[in-house]
């Protein structure tokens, strides 16, 4: 049983995300603005906390900073601001991931569950041959297995191959032309959209939200890239 | 202010008697030690020689007269008299003569041995040392005296006279009855004059008038050396009290507003009288003289006096040449010529001004020509024109570059910089002043406009915002509804109304803001070489499932595998997404999509054509513009702001973007510059 604080100033909201969480067995601890959140995060054993930014009287951005003074806990940011200097300044203050409103349930969800997988699981796999280690991704080898924060993913023999090629060679960009080179081991004749489709695929089936990826990246008209973690 | 008026009457009573004191004191000084006093230059005055030829011409009377008393001798037919040493008296000094009438002769060289003869006489007048002589001998002058060698004959005249005989010796000469006397009548051929006389300075009467009146001064003249300093300094003094003190009320009374030259005339007038005066004196008297002199000493100083204090007045209160008649009639002309030359420029028609200007100039070409035809300073004069005609012309076309360099400026929106309206000429001022209103008052719209837009985009992000959170709860809530579980089919029915709805909002919500900010150009570009072809592809496979759903084929054509382009990657991306978003909801099913990259010298470009699944009854242009949808009716999924981001942002990116309807074929072109 996992003790999640959600904090926003918006009641319902904090309602709306309580009833989807306890669903998914969490123990919910509630907070409407920022003194209540650093109070129950001392008084609590709190494992993952949900901010919402815009709030009266402390905002969400100087509550995660007071917290993390003290806990090295997972903090989702929740804002309605939606643009990338927002999410870039979040982070950088030490939010571990930025949701924006109006969010998907089921997103928020499996991000939370992604998030408290990998706090809990940390340092717990050991080292094995043929396992290649992503952050929350695990690409065994030898039994041709995927795993993200835990959870098991599968994939076609193709989309397998990619992705442990780009994982191999994390942080690296590699355009259509290169993968399918590297994967293939074959002539790349004219631009196509197979490999195109493929990485669309693997996303859908790795990332919690496919449009804003985290470990597999688009670099538009440039190529492919897994995110070194 | 009654000080001021006692010590200026003061200086200027005291100014004239210090200036004559110091003029007496450098004349006696000069006089008593300096050379320059040549006497020689003195005997040749006609003073001196009207007092030689006086001595001479009583001597001849003395002849005809020839006294009893006088001592005489006989040599051979001439009686030769002789006056006495004691009778002697003559204004010039060693004066001795012999003069001889008919058979008669006077002389007042002492008779001794050698001299009872005429031979002897005339011998000892010639022969005597250190004299200057003078023979007159039948009307014939031979003298040292260059002046008496010239105006003797004049003087002679004198000895062309009437004489009376006396016959009665007894009778005075009152008593004399005229009717009874005999009259000799003389000329100067007459008589043989030999004389002799010894040049000295004070026998001459001017000299002796000086010398006299010097002595009267005597006063001055013997403290000249300590009067000549104290005076000067004690004038310099006044002079400068004076030109401080004169006018320092800078006003102006009536006598200064004469103008200048007419009492400058009648000053020189005034002064001319006494010395017109004067020269109509014919006798040399002392007192007189003297007296005359200070009369016009005194007249001149105080006509100057007039003139100089009128003049440091207006000097002071800068009205000297308005006071003057040039300065009045230079000032009118000036006043009457600007007003011509201002009404001429500043007049609008400017054909009506070129004309006139042009016509004034042939004017004074023709004039300089008559005037000065025959001189140099003509080609001078018409150089001097020409070039003024030519600067005038210089002048103007330079304003109009500055006009036009200005008008450059605004067509590239840029209308920062002011035209400066002094720097130009009259002609264009007003010119330079409309534009610079037009330039000022687009200037002001731009600014206007940009602000209201960015109000409008911060308006428009502001309420996104606020709508968001709301939002967030209809959604979830939506969504928690869905989850339970609910018989009633229409209740079910109309979450999913409620579902598609909210998430509509949602899309829509995101894209007005992002919409505002791509159209007022509030977004940060980060530009990076990217290839063209491989970011269509990604594309392509992103919507991979979305054409299929609807059986719509894409077939890209490309030229070359890379084709490079500078841009910024996601927002590159986000024109494609959008397009393609557009593509799939409204392209006719089962069609196919025609994606084509043509690369060009400098330049590429992307072509996405489609055939509408909807009859397009609008234009082209009321397409791109925001919130307008090719289905009037709105009923499809959209925020209508696609066309309008996309277009934005590739203009952002440097590109063209360009739609084009034609029937149902809709056709998206794009161009960007090639990456060097």
């Amino acid at each position: 049983m996992y003790n999640i604080l959600v904090v926003d100033d918006d009641k319902e909201i904090v309602k709306a995300i309580e009833i989807y969480l306890e669903r998914e067995n969490y123990q919910i601890y509630k907070a409407y603005d920022g003194n209540e959140a650093i109070k129950q995060t001392e008084e609590n054993d709190i494992h993952l906390i949900i901010l919402d930014i815009m709030m009266p009287n402390k905002d969400g951005i100087e509550t995660l900073v007071e917290i993390r003074k003290s806990k090295n806990i997972p903090i989702i940011l929740l804002s309605a601001k939606s643009e990338d200097i927002d999410k870039i300044h979040g982070l950088n203050v030490g939010a571990d991931d930025y949701v924006t409103k109006p969010f998907n349930p089921e997103e928020l969800i499996a991000r939370v569950n992604a998030m408290i997988r990998r706090y809990t699981n940390f340092g717990e796999n050991k080292e094995k041959n043929g396992v290649i280690k992503n952050g929350g991704l695990i690409i065994d080898d030898e039994l041709k297995k995927v795993t993200i924060d835990g959870k098991n993913i599968k994939l076609t023999p193709t989309e397998y191959n990619i992705l442990k090629f780009l994982t191999e060679n994390k942080g690296k960009v590699f355009s259509i032309e290169e993968i399918y080179q590297n994967v293939w081991k074959d002539e790349y004749y004219a631009a196509d959209n197979v490999i195109a489709v493929h990485i669309r695929h693997i996303r859908e089936k790795i990332e919690i939200n496919p449009k804003e990826p985290r470990y597999l990246k688009v670099i538009w008209g440039v190529g492919y890239k897994i995110e070194k973690l | 202010m009654k000080k001021d008026l006692i010590l200026k009457s003061i200086c200027y009573i005291l100014i004239p008697i210090f200036i004559i004191a110091i003029i007496i004191s450098v004349c006696s000084i000069a006089i008593q030690h300096n050379d320059n006093f040549n006497e020689d230059q003195y005997y040749r005055t006609t003073g001196f020689v009207a007092v030689y030829m006086n001595d001479i011409s009583n001597a001849c009377e003395d002849l005809i007269y020839n006294n009893e008393q006088y001592y005489n001798i006989k040599d051979g037919d001439i009686t030769i008299y002789f006056t006495g040493v004691q009778e002697y008296y003559s204004n010039v000094k060693d004066f001795n003569y012999l003069i001889i009438y008919k058979n008669k002769a006077l002389t007042n060289v002492e008779l001794t041995d050698s001299t009872k003869t005429i031979e002897g006489i005339q011998k000892y007048i010639n022969e005597k040392e250190q004299v200057k002589k003078v023979n007159i001998i039948k009307g014939k002058i031979s003298a040292d005296n260059e002046m008496l060698q010239t105006n003797g004959i004049q003087y002679l005249g004198n000895l062309k006279n009437k004489y009376y005989t006396i016959t009665d010796t007894e009778t005075t000469s009152e008593e004399v009855n005229t009717s009874n006397r005999e009259y000799i009548t003389t000329s100067y051929n007459d008589f043989e004059i030999y004389s002799s006389y010894q040049e000295e300075f004070k026998e001459n009467s001017e000299q002796l008038m000086i010398l006299d009146f010097l002595n009267a001064a005597s006063i001055i003249t013997d403290n000249s050396y300590v009067i000549i300093p104290i005076c000067s300094v004690l004038t310099l003094l006044m002079i400068l009290y004076l030109i401080i003190y004169i006018g320092s009320d800078k006003k102006l009374n009536d006598f200064d507003k004469i103008p200048f030259e007419i009492i400058g005339s009648i000053s020189v007038l005034i002064s001319l009288i006494p010395l017109i005066a004067g020269a109509s004196f014919s006798d040399y008297d002392y007192n007189m003289t003297i007296s005359f002199i200070f009369t016009t000493y005194l007249i001149i100083y105080v006509v100057l006096m007039f003139c100089l204090t009128t003049l440091i007045k207006r000097i002071k209160t800068k009205s000297f040449w308005k006071t003057t008649l040039v300065g009045k009639i230079y000032f009118w002309l000036k006043k009457e010529f600007k007003k011509i030359f201002t009404t001429l420029a500043y007049s609008t028609n400017i054909t009506a001004k070129v004309i006139v200007y042009a016509a004034i100039i042939f004017i004074i070409a023709f004039f300089i020509l008559i005037m000065f035809r025959d001189s140099a300073i003509m080609i001078f004069l018409e150089l001097i024109l020409f070039g003024n005609v030519l600067y005038k012309i210089i002048k103007v076309l330079k304003d109009y570059s500055k006009i036009e360099n200005k008008l450059k400026e605004m067509t590239q929106g840029n209308n920062q910089i002011e035209l400066n309206t002094e720097e130009f000429v009259p002609e264009l001022k007003n010119t330079a002043k409309y534009i610079n209103h037009i330039s000022e008052g687009v200037e002001n719209a731009i600014q206007d406009r940009m602000k209201s837009e960015r109000l409008k985009a911060e308006l428009i992000t502001n309420v996104s915002h606020d709508i968001k959170t709301p939002l967030t709860s209809i959604i979830n809530y939506v969504d928690l509804l869905k989850n339970e579980t609910i018989e009633n089919q229409k209740a079910k029915e109309y979450i999913e109304i409620l579902d598609n709805k909210s998430q509509r909002l949602k899309k829509l919500t995101e894209d007005l803001i992002e919409a505002s900010k791509v159209s007022t150009g509030n977004v940060s570009l980060n530009m990076e070489k990217i290839n063209i072809v491989e970011l269509v592809n990604q594309a392509v496979g992103e919507f991979e499932d979305r054409f299929k759903k609807h059986n719509l084929n894409t077939i890209i054509n490309s030229t070359e595998n890379e084709i490079y382009i500078m841009a910024d990657s996601k927002y590159m991306y986000r024109v494609i997404e959008n397009l393609f978003s557009n593509v799939a909801k409204y392209a006719l099913e089962n069609s196919r999509v025609y994606i084509d990259l043509k690369k060009f010298d400098k330049s590429v470009k992307v072509e996405i054509k489609n055939i509408s699944k909807e009859k397009l009854n609008i234009s082209a242009d009321e397409l791109m513009q925001r919130f307008v949808r090719g289905d009037k009716s709105r009923a499809t999924e959209g925020s209508g702001l696609g066309i309008s981001i996309a277009q934005n942002l590739t203009e952002l990116q440097n590109g063209k973007f360009n739609l084009i309807l034609d029937g149902d074929l809709f056709k998206i072109q794009m161009e960007f510059e090639l990456y060097k």
